[in-house]
């Protein structure tokens, strides 16, 4: 068994020691860590991540007396990537967690990482493709199967300069815009717009692959969908308006979007084992989770682990109440799953009766 | 899940062979092959609630050839022209193994 662990280096948390002494001076030597600027630029990044809690990736810190960036929460100060000291850190980092024995990392938001638009010495920086090809040389120098598993959700033709041109970057990139229209086939009941999709992949470079999904931990993503087949999905899987987030998705699992349809569901993950890619599952899937809507935003899908039927932490429903967890599938527990013999785990280990 | 994983790591033409979609002649179904030099495995889902077949036409088969299920127990024959018409149960799913001499 190998274990990759997330690297989230795109911002640190308002409450650490870098952004507290960043904040605290213009001298701090962590002052440029951070991205600061005395008024918004207007060429600067676009789009917000989370609309709904969000108005600006800038904020006003009074004790900084600057507007510093944030490509997600006003609690995410983004790292600024383009300062050498915090590069070098980033890689003690990940030279640190390898050491441990971490054969690679799943890279979070990649392409928000390596911006720069809006720095107001963007054009002089580095390309920030060298960085992390600078990144995954020096990951192989220190573990020669390590893996970059990055998260890029952007359409394929910009996903793919993040497996690297001249030089290695990513090993794996996820496919967002497979996964997307496989659920529009889904709520279909049509193959074709998931089969045009996979005939126009791109091929990733040599030892390169793309990474397949069903589900991961944050919403449903649909955002590289039209308004119209996004709304066909939010009927098909997510009517309900609390099933949905950001206007972009649902904060749903597979189970419960398929209402529990055995026979669907184990079409959906054999389609994930055979379309080209490497295959990744999200805890809970294999023993058929479902969401947890009383949970707010993407909690709903963040719920512990069923791992038995007792009360306590992984339990399925009413069971604990301080922890909810809720499968409206059959499954309701790793343990019971194992046993029964129509489980989503245990008829797969039943060539007679599995997909 | 376990079966999966398993007969994926059976299939080394899932991992590392070429791919292509391949008409399955009806809009529920999505077909696509795996090739490596050593063997194919065709696989066919039916996206539809209904039970139905697809038609496939494979390149490079023929009535010499057997489709195996990697899944389950079953098989297809092929015909001279590479046709195949395999069944499909509502929202079905079948990993066909391509074995030759079959005749």
């Amino acid at each position: 068994m190998r274990v990759i662990a997330d690297l989230v280096v795109n911002h640190t948390s308002d409450q650490h020691p870098w952004f507290q002494s960043a904040r605290s001076s213009p001298d701090s030597p962590y002052r440029d860590w951070y991205v600061w600027v005395d008024e918004p630029p207007a060429d600067g990044p676009q789009g917000i991540a989370f609309p709904d809690q969000e108005t600006s990736v800038w904020t006003y810190d009074e004790a900084a007396g600057q507007y510093y960036l944030h490509r997600f929460y006003k609690y995410q100060p983004d790292l600024n990537v383009a300062n050498p000291q915090v590069r070098d850190e980033i890689a003690r980092t990940i030279g640190f967690w390898l050491q441990l024995g971490l054969s690679g990392f799943r890279v979070d938001a990649v392409p928000f990482l390596l911006e720069t638009t809006g720095q107001d010495d963007a054009g002089q920086l580095p390309d920030p493709h060298d960085y992390l090809a600078d990144l995954r040389a020096f990951l192989g120098r220190r573990c020669g199967e390590g893996v970059l598993l990055g998260e890029v959700n952007l359409p394929y033709p910009q996903t793919m300069t993040f497996f690297g041109a001249e030089r290695d970057e990513l090993t794996m990139c996820f496919d967002f815009i497979g996964m997307q229209r496989m659920y529009l086939s889904l709520a279909r009941g049509n193959a074709e717009s998931l089969a045009e999709v996979l005939r126009d992949r791109p091929e990733p470079p040599k030892d390169a692959h793309w990474a397949t999904f069903v589900r991961n931990h944050d919403e449903l993503t649909l955002d590289k969908l039209t308004d119209t087949q996004r709304q066909e999905v939010f009927e098909a899987f997510g009517p309900d308006p609390e099933m949905q987030l950001y206007g972009r998705g649902l904060r749903r699992r597979l189970p419960t979007m398929l209402g529990g349809d055995r026979d669907r569901i184990r079409m959906v993950y054999s389609l994930l084992f055979s379309l080209p890619g490497t295959p990744v599952l999200f805890y809970g899937e294999e023993i058929g989770m479902g969401e947890d809507l009383r949970a707010e935003g993407r909690l709903a899908v963040r719920t512990p682990m069923q791992w038995s039927p007792e009360p306590g932490p992984g339990s399925p429903p009413q069971q604990s109440p301080s922890c909810p967890v809720r499968s409206r599938t059959a499954s309701t527990g790793l343990s019971a799953s194992t046993s029964q013999p129509r489980s989503a785990t245990r008829s797969r280990c039943c060539p007679g009766c599995g997909c | 899940m376990r079966l999966l994983i398993e007969s994926y790591r059976a299939c080394p033409e899932l991992a590392w062979g070429r791919y292509a979609v391949v008409d399955a002649g009806n809009a529920a179904v999505l077909a696509h092959r795996r090739d490596t030099e050593d063997g194919t495995i065709v696989a066919v889902h039916n996206f539809g609630a209904d039970p139905t077949k697809a038609a496939l036409k494979l390149t490079g088969l023929d009535a010499s050839c057997l489709l195996k299920d990697v899944l389950t127990n079953g098989s297809e024959r092929v015909a001279k022209d590479g046709s195949v018409t395999p069944e499909l149960a509502r929202y079905g799913c079948r990993w066909l193994r391509v074995e030759h001499d079959h005749r």
